[in-house]
């Protein structure tokens, strides 16, 4: 096995964590910023013509707060342009320095997933940039938020963590918030493919909490641990869970003996502060091994329809999906080659998850040159006008020095239902 | 409803030149292509370790490039060689597989005069003349073999007198066809003679020459009335873009 890395990349409003997939151990690995630390500070500092990021950045922010920026994911996200280092630069462009200094060990990226709190046709343009930016290719560049990356994080966990529902606890400084993966049901009848989500179940501000974070204060951390159980109950009332996670800054001490009894009554419970970057980086491992066995993350942002050619891959005969559910339509346009086997119409399947219809199309290829077998080859394009509409160009690329390409060209306009309410309808 | 296959992802930045063809690939498809096409041209001058090395480094197919040099290491035939290719791009069926590993063993099964004619054909079919020309020439002018017909060397010359007419070098490609049809006694060795003669000869040597046969004057009367035909068919009115086409295949089959 050759190639480049894999990466996952955790980026919030004061960290970055990156996660490398480890080829050897079959398992990614966290970049560690200190002992027992992963979090990168997202800061940059510029002092006597040198770039300083993370750590090194926050001890000059203590010297000279004047000569760093911090915020940096926030200010990208708003696309501000700030006065640093004597220049008026894009937040962007600072993030995207601070990326090229964090990932420097890494020669060579072959897959990029970004783990970020919330996702959005802007998030994922601007990220999807700056993975260029960074030399991957565009389409090896993926972004997705923390309750898909806790998604991703457990489809490469032992399979008796979520045969039923696996839960997720987030806790900082001011509140908790609890999440529950779980398996949908959908109407359609898909054989085997499993489809998952991730529900934001509850969530609760507790000043109770800054008794516990960050300097543990012994007498008032029982009220917190008692309030956290009551919080525990609540959402595991009716729930068959098979597995806790722990995550964040929160739960850094160890404020909840007794809470922990009920989070481990039964089933088993971890804590650690890289779910969403490894999540990732398993994110960016699932789309280079492009393994359709694994299940399918929906949420009500993601497309619900899967369009379909009838091709061959790898020697196999099958539906093959152009425009897949399960993704974002701003992140669905792509391009393939494919060398036709004769030059009747081309038929497009149009599959909805939420209604369990099955609509067909047909291309007319009339127009294309005749040519020995196996030398028309064609490209086929996907690109999404908006979330309803997308359009599927085909165009004779020509077969190398054998045959020069035509100007053939043909589209097909494709209406789709987009993410509207259709994820409401599955339970 | 037409049936579509999926092209592998890679593309070489640094083709890999067929040498025999004088042509560029890019692509495993292509390549595939290529084999499928000119089976009887497939032989040490493609299979070898500058083909493995290309796969690897320019198609990242190391897996494939780790067999076929493993191959090449211990051996291995031809024909193995190529069905692993073609096996692992998965573009071609079972039974297409089949039937090309049929024509293979066909091949390994023919003579060896035989195959190099069949060799030197296909050359002449993709234009390669001068490479074509060499291959009927050593079939020629090495001790010929008793196992094959006397023909079977009549119709090698009629080949040459071919090439070389696609290079207009009709006075050589006269001789060729005149030696082919003293042994073949084919007719139309005998119209390709005459045809040859008449581009080449004087018109006062060419008309003597006509005098000496009366079956040569029915010959003659017979193709220039298709050449008049044809002629006649012809249009004038040749785009830029033919001669262009026309000079470079020119350049390439003249290199």
């Amino acid at each position: 096995m050759r190639g480049g890395s894999i990466l996952g990349l955790e980026l919030n409003e004061e960290f970055c964590q990156i996660s490398y997939y480890d080829r050897e151990k079959h398992e990614p690995e966290t970049l560690e910023a200190a002992v027992d630390n992963y979090q990168i500070p997202l800061i940059l500092g510029y002092m006597n013509n040198r770039w300083l990021y993370g750590k090194e950045a926050k001890h000059l922010a203590s010297v000279d707060e004047r000569c760093t920026i911090s915020e940096l994911y926030g200010r990208a996200v708003r696309q501000e342009r700030v006065n640093f280092a004597g220049q008026i630069r894009d937040a962007v462009w600072l993030l995207a320095k601070f990326l090229r200094l964090a990932l420097e060990k890494f020669e060579q990226i072959d897959y990029i997933t970004f783990s970020v709190p919330k996702t959005d046709i802007d998030i994922s343009k601007m990220l999807k940039g700056l993975g260029r930016f960074l030399g991957v290719p565009k389409e090896r560049v993926f972004v997705q938020d923390f309750k898909e990356s806790f998604c991703h994080y457990m489809f490469y966990q032992p399979k008796e963590l979520w045969q039923y529902e696996a839960a997720l606890f987030y806790c900082d400084r001011n509140e908790i918030r609890a999440y529950m993966l779980r398996k949908l049901k959908t109407v359609s009848g898909r054989g085997a493919d499993m489809f998952v989500t991730v529900d934001e179940v509850a969530n609760a501000q507790m000043k109770e909490l800054a008794a516990v974070y960050p300097v543990l204060n012994v007498d008032k951390a029982k009220d917190a641990d008692e309030r956290f159980k009551a919080f525990i109950q609540s959402v595991f009332e009716k729930k068959v869970v098979s597995s806790v996670f722990l995550t964040g800054e929160g739960f850094e001490n160890n404020w909840y003996p007794s809470s922990l009894k009920v989070l481990c009554n039964g089933r088993r419970a971890f804590i650690g502060n890289n779910l969403y970057s490894k999540g990732a980086c398993y994110g960016s491992h699932r789309r280079m091994s492009d393994d359709d066995e694994m299940p399918v993350y929906l949420d009500e942002t993601k497309m619900m329809e899967q369009v379909c050619l009838r091709m061959r891959v790898h020697g196999k005969e099958g539906w093959y999906p152009i425009v897949e559910w399960g993704n974002h339509w701003y992140e669905s346009d792509g391009q393939w080659e494919v060398l036709l086997e004769d030059t009747s119409d081309i038929e497009i399947h149009i599959e909805s998850l939420a209604t369990g219809e099955l609509q067909a199309e047909t291309v007319s290829l009339e127009g294309l040159p005749e040519r020995n077998d196996y030398a028309l080859r064609l490209s086929i394009e996907t690109m999404f006008l908006d979330e309803n509409t997308c359009k599927i160009r085909f165009r004779d690329i020509g077969f190398g020095e054998f045959y020069p390409a035509t100007d053939f060209q043909t589209e097909k306009t494709i209406h789709l239902g987009g993410s509207n309410g259709q994820f409401n309808s599955l339970s | 409803m037409g049936s579509l296959i999926l092209c592998h992802k890679k593309k070489a930045k640094h083709p890999y030149e067929i040498a025999r063809v004088h042509m560029h690939i890019y692509t495993i498809e292509e390549l595939c292509y290529y084999f499928c096409n000119n089976l009887y041209l497939v032989d040490y001058t493609i299979v070898n370790r500058k083909l493995c090395d290309w796969l690897e480094e320019e198609l990242e197919l190391y897996e494939l490039s780790a067999e076929l040099r493993n191959q090449l290491e211990h051996s291995g035939s031809v024909e193995q060689f190529l069905l692993t290719i073609l096996s692992y791009a998965s573009i071609y069926s079972m039974a297409e597989i089949t039937k090309m590993q049929n024509i293979l063993e066909r091949l390994r099964n023919q003579n060896e005069v035989e195959r190099e004619k069949y060799k030197a054909d296909n050359l002449l079919n993709s234009g390669e003349n001068a490479s074509a020309i060499l291959i009927y020439q050593s079939i020629i002018h090495k001790e010929w073999d008793d196992s094959v017909e006397k023909e079977f060397y009549g119709r090698v010359y009629a080949c040459l007198g071919a090439a070389y007419g696609r290079m207009f070098f009709y006075e050589e490609a006269a001789h060729m066809y005149e030696k082919g049809f003293e042994i073949c006694r084919e007719p139309d060795m005998l119209r390709a003679y005459l045809y040859c003669c008449y581009r080449y000869l004087p018109e006062a040597k060419y008309v003597k020459m006509l005098s000496r046969e009366p079956v040569y004057l029915a010959l003659d009367a017979e193709f220039k009335e298709e050449l008049k035909a044809a002629e006649r068919q012809m249009n004038p009115d040749i785009t830029d873009e033919s001669y262009e086409r026309w000079k470079q295949e020119y350049r390439r089959t003249n290199k």
